[in-house]
């Protein structure tokens, strides 16, 4: 081994080391030997082989067609090495530089000579340059093809084989069967040069004959000299070599060839000749004719190209279009212009127009909108000067998509934001108004939420430009606000309870939430989303959108922008409006703001001043310190969300000095323009309302109570008739505006008085407190307000005044009134219905004169109000305004972003409630101001009763009814909550009327049912009418009449008469025991709960005593007590209070709590007599409704009446036999059994309230095997499920798992009470159940002396399957080989009756004891077809 | 931590009879036994041998709960025939019929062990 040098090692040592290694001629470990030139040999080979074929490649050698030969360079000597053109080229120029290089050193040498001596390569090259004849040769430009790059190759479809057994690489035959276009290279026609002489054209033909041959003699192989019979390589060899000399031969004689070519074709068969060129594949002489073809096949193919393209890129149809119109110029070039006298059509083509767009198919494209929000049509013909033409995706169609908008929305540059924000929020604003101009697919507000807008305008807020502040603040405003719903509510404000307006929650947000974080279920009110912290914004948002504001900062922002930025008046206005939907969305959110520091300080002080302002023109342009309407309205909002948020506004920004300012001046000397003066006043009015419905600021009352004195007497003159129509518009709104003032100050004035009609009550409970000594804890004393009824008592004069003006106009207006007209009699009414609630309290009340006074009222305006033709018009409105005929229409919004729908133009979308027509209003008003007089002075009552039986007011009552109301979540439907007020007076009237006179209990039926339908669908924030409803006018007798009137009775008589038809047997069955009570009658039942009414009543009033809570606060605002009103602020709007089967509640209640009992291991042993009667109570309310108000219940599919009864049997081990327990299950069994009933039976379809039917089955089986003594009643409830038409699930339990029922259910074939069509028909065809049934009867499971019922549904099932033609779908086969199976079974059986009674079954016979009919012998085609079988 | 120890489910308390008897006051010649200490194995085999007995008009049982060792049979006979004799009546039979089984168990064995000596 010989050693490496090592570091420090000198020369020496190396050349020590190199001596050494000679020495001992070690072999190296490399050698180094030139192999033989592997390409070389193969490409000559190849070269030599390849058969001449034009325009065909072979391997390696990418050969153009023969005419392509002259671009091709021609190739250097055999010797040299083969290489690329490319690589050949790129390793020519380094070389040649090289090269001139050293020829520059030594400079006295021939070049030519150097050049030999340097590069035997190149030498090779230039020692055999030879100048070619270029004349004749075709010049082929590369064409401009479409594409950047050649189109990729695919291989993988060579269907051309190897033609003569040469077997050929995938990519040359790919390139052979491609066109020279694939490459790029376009073979433009060769131009033929026309030689004349001919000479020059056996020159032609030479030459061709020599580029062919050139190109192919010395590739091709002799197709006439095979050398097939010689051995192996040596003779292909041979051949190759004598075809070389042959073609050598010919080359050398070309100028004979023809001639003798000639000769020869002349002399031989034409044929011969056919035969010859055939054999040789192509004609030789017709080099160019694929050529041509080729060159068509070229075109084709462009053009089929650009056509597809234009199907899918337009663009390129575009490229298309400017070669078509090449001829037209884009513009003229005139002679003057400088450079342009050559004009360059490319370099022009920008200045064409774009051409039309072509309107996309019907299944819709991407909506582009201008810039005012509204849709284009795709091929709207829209200038360009519009400038909606932009370099997007498609550039010829005109507007912005909502993708590019937001992409403007985020860019750096100003204006491009600005245009971007401020379209979005008009497109945002104009969808909300319906005035989009189009349909788009998908709602746009949850589309715009899940892109993100709200974090685009959160971003976009944070601008340090005004510019683009005020765009984000106006996209903000439009995407949270629904632009109808605050005026709406603005308007309903006057009506009584109108300032009550649900908040503003997302509800199924919440309801997410809860099963979202089961484990922290601390609160599960809204507010726990702002305490969440590590909650992501997005998820917020994605759940509430205000929350997700409120969690990023927002108000800081907005009061940044408000106090620092003091944007112009419209941005300010958007600002405030933001902040009022954000304080509509809870009392959290309200709080928020208030808490917000600064804000609300930046509100007060820079909108609503108290000092003077400048006068400004019609359009406000600078509102800071201008009183702003936003401004006032938004501390009116936040009042109304609570008592105390109210009482600190006005303590720190002392809002009575404010309110003082605004009202004190008439409208019309404010230093404003006179409808925003109104507005003001109006809105200040408002304001103070709500502060004095809590018991706040009265004291302001009495410093202005000589304004409102004034202000009366003004009122007197007003007219609630319309105006005529020959009015000016301006003049109409000025009217209109003076009545709302008006009814805004009739509101404060009934807020005024309700205030003091509290006062006395609450000194007396001040001093009583003072008086008694401090023993007992002082409860939470309200000081009262500072006003007394001796300050609100010259009120009443004045108003009533315009009482008697306004309900004689009324009466005798033939028009419709106008609706601030109506809202101001509204005002004016609800006021003296506050009064009058009020005045029974004082203790300066005196009766006599007050029910003196009272007649007077009644006899002189309500009455001529309530008999004229304009109450039956009123009535005949409301009719059509009732919420029945509210068709909801698609929701806008989002379920993150709740709004109520309204809409400001459209009348028609509207809730029919507070269309602008409706009269709900008013009517809820008279109808209060009626029952509250009424209760005062009960002897009027009968003056009434004409109304309550009036046929306008039954006509309305039975549409509602008829139709129902319709309730649903949907916060739009919350505005039915004043029908449901006039539809509570209405009864009420009923109530005191029916007390008083008997001729109007014809009606209780309908009232009774709207009493029901009322039930089911009041909202929340009226708890205190479904209070009402239950404790007076559900149970009441009076409402009930049928009890009175002997339907009992009737009940009992009609059952006589249809049973004793049917020969009833009262025979006692085998189980005596069972069946010891004799079955109590129907009327019985019905007379015993009709007389427990009122225990009934107690049992549902326990039972919903839940909502007490809600019952108080929702009295506390419905009668007006101040200082018990916490906040004006309804619960989230989720739909109607009690469900629809309210009635079956306690059972359900009691069946889940002794679930929860059982399951903590407390045995249910029996229950406390209290239980017991909840159950008994139900039933018979249950009963009565059944039986009196079936319409009523309709609405409760039977399967869950059916199910909810079913409870009762799981409760407990034995409450299905309390004796009146059984009696009332019994008949409302028998009721929903009966055939009409049955027929809308379905336990298949899903039953609300149940999970899975199944499961509550297979619980009442164990129950059944259990506990039941194998009673009948249980009985029946365990068989009704198992007919043909319910899951075969049901029957497979019984059958196989809990075949253990099977032994106890022994109710006789002729004491059952459910048809048994059900259970026969269709026969059972489901093989398993029938080896079920089959096994189920041999095995004795099933006898006929315990399982009657079940045993003749086995027989039945089982005899019709075998004897019977079975008509379904499995194979006949199968079946009959099943039939036999069963025969087999059955022939083996032992028991020799149950033989019997399978094989002669006749048909059902509910009389015979068997239960059935059987044949006294076997028939005839039974007998045939047992034999055929058991074959 | 506060499982029940695991001879609850076997050892009567004191004070805890073994079964009791109660009248059903809702239904005529019926009666309501609980079993303390026993469960679905005895529970199920009891009442199928009252099933099987003719003038056994109903026999259900139920555990109440499952961490409760007891179950609960009910009984209905038909008129001549009391609840309590059905239940003795279930009982002797069960009893011959298990040391039926036993008695034929271990004569089977007996053969197989002659069987292979």
């Amino acid at each position: 081994m010989i050693k490496r040098p090592k570091p420090g090692e000198n020369e020496d040592d190396l050349l020590k080391l190199q001596e050494e290694f000679l020495k001992n001629k070690v072999n190296p470990s490399v050698t180094v030997f030139k192999a033989g030139d592997k390409r070389k040999a193969e490409g000559s080979r190849q070269i030599d082989s390849v058969p001449e074929k034009h325009g065909k490649v072979k391997r390696d050698v990418v050969q153009m067609s023969a005419g392509l030969s002259g671009m091709v360079p021609p190739r250097v000597s055999q010797a040299q090495k083969k290489k690329s053109r490319f690589k050949e080229e790129r390793s020519k120029m380094p070389d040649r530089r090289s090269e001139r290089i050293i020829i520059d050193l030594d400079g006295d040498q021939d070049p030519h000579e150097a050049m030999d001596a340097q590069d035997s390569d190149l030498r090779s090259v230039l020692t055999q340059i030879m100048e070619r004849d270029v004349r004749n040769v075709p010049v082929y430009l590369p064409s401009s093809t479409t594409q950047g790059f050649p189109t990729v190759l695919h291989r993988g479809h060579s269907s051309s084989t190897a033609t003569l057994g040469k077997k050929k690489s995938l990519f040359a035959q790919q390139v052979e069967s491609c066109k020279p276009s694939s490459f790029g290279v376009s073979v433009a026609f060769p131009p033929v040069t026309v030689m004349t002489l001919p000479q020059q054209s056996a020159a032609v033909d030479e030459s061709r004959n020599r580029n062919e041959s050139s190109s192919s003699s010395s590739t091709s192989r002799s197709n006439i000299v095979s050398g097939e019979g010689l051995q192996s390589k040596p003779g292909k060899n041979e051949s190759s070599a004598i075809h070389k000399e042959n073609v050598k031969k010919i080359e050398s004689m070309s100028e004979e060839i023809l001639e003798e070519q000639k000769k020869l074709l002349s002399t031989l068969d034409p044929n011969i000749v056919k035969f010859l060129q055939s054999k040789k594949g192509l004609p030789q002489s017709g080099a160019a004719v694929p050529m041509e073809t080729n060159q068509e096949n070229i075109r084709e193919h462009i053009e089929l190209s650009t056509e597809d393209k234009d199907k899918t890129i337009p663009s390129n149809k575009l490229l298309e279009e400017e070669n078509d119109v090449e001829a037209s110029k884009p513009i003229e070039v005139k002679e003057e212009w400088v450079n342009m006298a050559e004009v360059e059509t490319e370099k022009l083509a920008w200045l064409k127009d774009l051409p039309k767009p072509k309107a996309k198919s019907k299944e819709g494209c991407l909506a582009r909108f201008d810039f005012n929000g509204r849709l284009l049509a795709r091929d709207a013909d829209v200038p360009v000067r519009e400038g909606l033409h932009h370099h997007g995706d498609e550039q010829e169609v005109a507007g912005y998509t909502i993708e590019e908008l937001f992409m403007l929305s985020r860019s750096t540059v100003q204006s491009q934001r600005v245009i971007g924000l401020q379209t979005l929020a008009r497109i945002v604003y104009s969808y909300r108004i319906d005035d989009i101009g189009g349909e788009l697919q998908k709602p746009l507000i949850p589309m715009l939420l899940e892109s993100g807008f709200i974090f685009l305008v959160r971003w976009a807020l944070d601008d340090s430009s005004e510019v683009v502040i005020g765009a984000a603040v106006e996209a903000l405003a439009s995407f949270l606000i629904n632009p109808g719903d605050e005026e709406t509510l603005d308007n309903i404000y006057f009506w009584s309870h109108g300032c009550e307006v649900p908040c503003l929650v997302p509800t199924e947000a919440e309801e997410e939430n809860d099963e979202d974080d089961e484990e922290d279920q601390v609160g599960n009110k809204p507010e726990d989303a702002s305490g969440k912290p590590d909650k992501p914004d997005a998820e917020v948002v994605n759940k509430d959108v205000v929350m997700g504001l409120l969690k990023m900062n927002v108000l800081p922002r907005l009061r940044y922008i408000l106090e620092v930025v003091r944007p112009p008046a419209a941005v300010v206005l958007n600002v405030l409006t933001v902040l009022i939907r954000m304080a509509r969305h809870s009392p959290q959110t309200a709080n928020e703001i208030y808490k917000c520091p600064r804000l609300i300080d930046t509100v007060v002080t820079l909108f609503m001043p108290t000092t003077s302002w400048v006068k400004q023109g019609d359009l406000v342009t600078d509102v800071y310190n201008y009183p702003v309407i936003p401004a006032v309205k938004l501390l009116r909002v936040l009042c109304l969300t609570g008592r105390n948020l109210a009482a600190s506004l006005l303590s720190k920004y002392s809002l009575v000095s404010v309110i003082i300012r605004y009202i004190s001046v008439e409208p019309t000397d404010m230093q404003m323009n006179i409808g925003e003066a109104y507005n003001l006043s109006i809105e200040t009015f408002r304001l103070w309302h709500v502060l004095i419905s809590y018991g706040l600021s009265c004291d302001a009352f009495r410093e202005l109570y000589p304004l409102f004195m004034q202000q009366l007497q003004l009122f007197q003159r007003l007219s609630v008739l319309p105006l005529s129509v020959t009015e000016e518009p301006a003049t109409v709104s000025a009217h209109h505006l003076q009545l709302l003032r008006a009814s805004a100050i009739f509101c404060v004035l009934e807020a005024t008085v309700n205030a003091a009609g509290t006062t006395a009550h609450l000194q007396s409970q001040l001093n009583r407190s003072h008086t008694r000594p401090t023993d007992e804890p002082v409860l939470d004393q309200v000081a009262p307000p500072p006003i007394n009824w001796s300050h609100v008592t010259g009120l009443l004069g004045p108003v009533e005044l315009c009482f008697q003006k306004w309900m004689a106009e009324m009466s005798r207006a033939e028009l419709n009134l106008e609706r601030e007209a109506m809202t101001l009699a509204g005002c004016c009414i609800n006021f003296l219905t506050s009064f009058y609630g009020k005045l029974t309290m004082q203790t300066s009340h005196n009766a006599v004169e007050c029910l003196e006074h009272l007649e007077v009222l009644i006899t002189g305006s309500l009455i001529p109000l309530m008999t004229s033709s304009a109450f039956y018009s009123f009535m005949l409105n409301l009719r059509n305004h009732s919420s029945c005929n509210f068709k909801q229409c698609k929701s806008k919004s989002s379920h993150q972003l709740p709004d109520f729908g309204c809409h400001m133009d459209n009348d028609q979308v509207l809730h029919p409630c507070i269309q602008r027509q409706s009269t709900v209003g008013i009517m809820g008003s008279l109808f209060k101001l009626t029952t509250t007089i009424l209760r005062i002075h009960k002897g009027m009552t009968g003056k009434f009763c004409a109304i309550v039986e009036s046929n306008h007011v039954i006509g309305y009552l039975e549409k509602v009814t008829k139709k129902r109301l319709t309730t649903s979540s949907r916060p739009a439907s919350w505005f039915s909550r004043f029908e449901h007020h006039v539809l509570f007076l209405l009864l009420k009237l009923y109530y005191l009327v029916a007390q008083q006179s008997d001729s109007c209990h014809q009606h209780s039926n309908l009232y009774h049912s709207i009493a029901l339908v009322l039930f089911t669908s009041l909202h929340a924030g009226d708890e205190h009418l479904a209070h009402e409803l239950l404790s007076t006018m559900l149970f009441h007798t009076d409402f009930i009449i049928e009890g009175k009137v002997g339907d009992p009775i009737a009940a009992d008589l009609a059952d006589f008469l249809t049973t004793s038809n049917t020969t009833r047997q009262q025979s006692v069955s085998k189980n005596v025991g069972l069946e010891s009570q004799p079955e109590v009658s129907r009327g019985e039942l019905l007379q015993d709960a009709y007389g427990s009414l009122a225990t009934i009543r107690s049992t549902y009033m326990v039972f919903f005593a839940r909502l007490e809570q809600d019952v108080l606060a929702s009295r506390a605002r419905a009668n007006h007590i101040p200082h018990e009103i916490q906040n004006f602020v309804l619960p989230a709007h989720t739909g109607q209070l009690a469900p629809t089967d309210w009635m079956f509640m306690p059972l359900l209640h009691l069946y889940s709590e002794t679930q929860t009992a059982e399951m903590l291991g407390k045995s249910v042993q029996s229950f406390p007599t209290h239980i017991t009667n909840t159950v008994i109570n139900s039933l018979r309310w249950i009963f009565i409704m059944e039986t009196w108000r079936g319409e009523s219940l309709k609405v409760v599919p039977l399967a869950a009446k059916m199910t909810r009864l079913f409870c009762l049997f799981l409760t407990g081990n034995d409450l299905f036999f309390e004796d009146q327990v059984r009696s009332y299950l019994t008949q409302l069994m028998r009721m929903y059994t009966s055939p009409s009933w049955e027929q809308q039976l379905d336990f298949n379809i899903p039953i609300p309230g149940v999970a899975s039917f199944p499961d509550l089955y297979i619980s009442m089986l164990t129950q059944f095997a259990a506990v039941s003594f194998g009673d009948h009643l249980f009985g029946h409830a365990i068989l009704l499920p198992l007919q043909q038409r319910f899951s075969s699930q049901l029957r497979r339990a019984v059958w196989s798992e809990h075949a253990g029922v099977l032994r106890s259910l022994s109710i006789p074939v002729s004491k059952f009470l459910i048809p048994l069509e059900g259970f026969l028909h269709p026969i059972e065809t489901n093989q398993e159940l029938l080896s079920m049934y089959l096994s189920g009867l041999s095995t004795g499971i099933v006898k006929q002396t315990w399982c009657p019922v079940l045993y003749l549904i086995a027989t039945h099932h089982l005899a019709n399957y075998v004897f019977n033609d079975y008509k379904g779908n499995d194979n006949k086969e199968v079946v009959t080989n099943f039939k036999k199976k069963i025969i087999h079974r059955v022939m083996n059986m032992k028991d020799q009756t149950l033989q019997n009674h399978i094989l002669l079954y006749k048909c059902v016979n509910k009389m015979s004891p068997l239960g059935f009919d059987i044949y006294a012998e076997l028939p005839l085609p039974r007998s045939q077809l047992l034999q055929t079988l058991q074959r | 931590m506060n499982a029940p120890p695991t001879f609850e489910s076997f050892i009567l308390f004191e004070g805890e009879k073994k079964i009791t008897i109660e009248k059903d006051t809702k239904v005529p010649n019926a009666a309501i036994f609980t079993v303390n200490k026993e469960d679905h194995t005895l529970g199920n085999m009891l009442r199928q041998q009252l099933l099987k007995d003719p003038q056994v008009l109903f026999a259900g049982y139920k555990v109440p709960h499952p961490l409760e060792h007891k179950f609960v049979l009910r009984v209905q006979t038909s008129n001549d025939y009391s609840p309590q004799e059905a239940f003795t009546n279930a009982i002797t039979d069960l009893i011959s019929e298990v040391s039926l089984l036993e008695e034929r168990f271990k004569v089977c064995v007996k053969e197989k062990q002659e069987g292979f000596e």
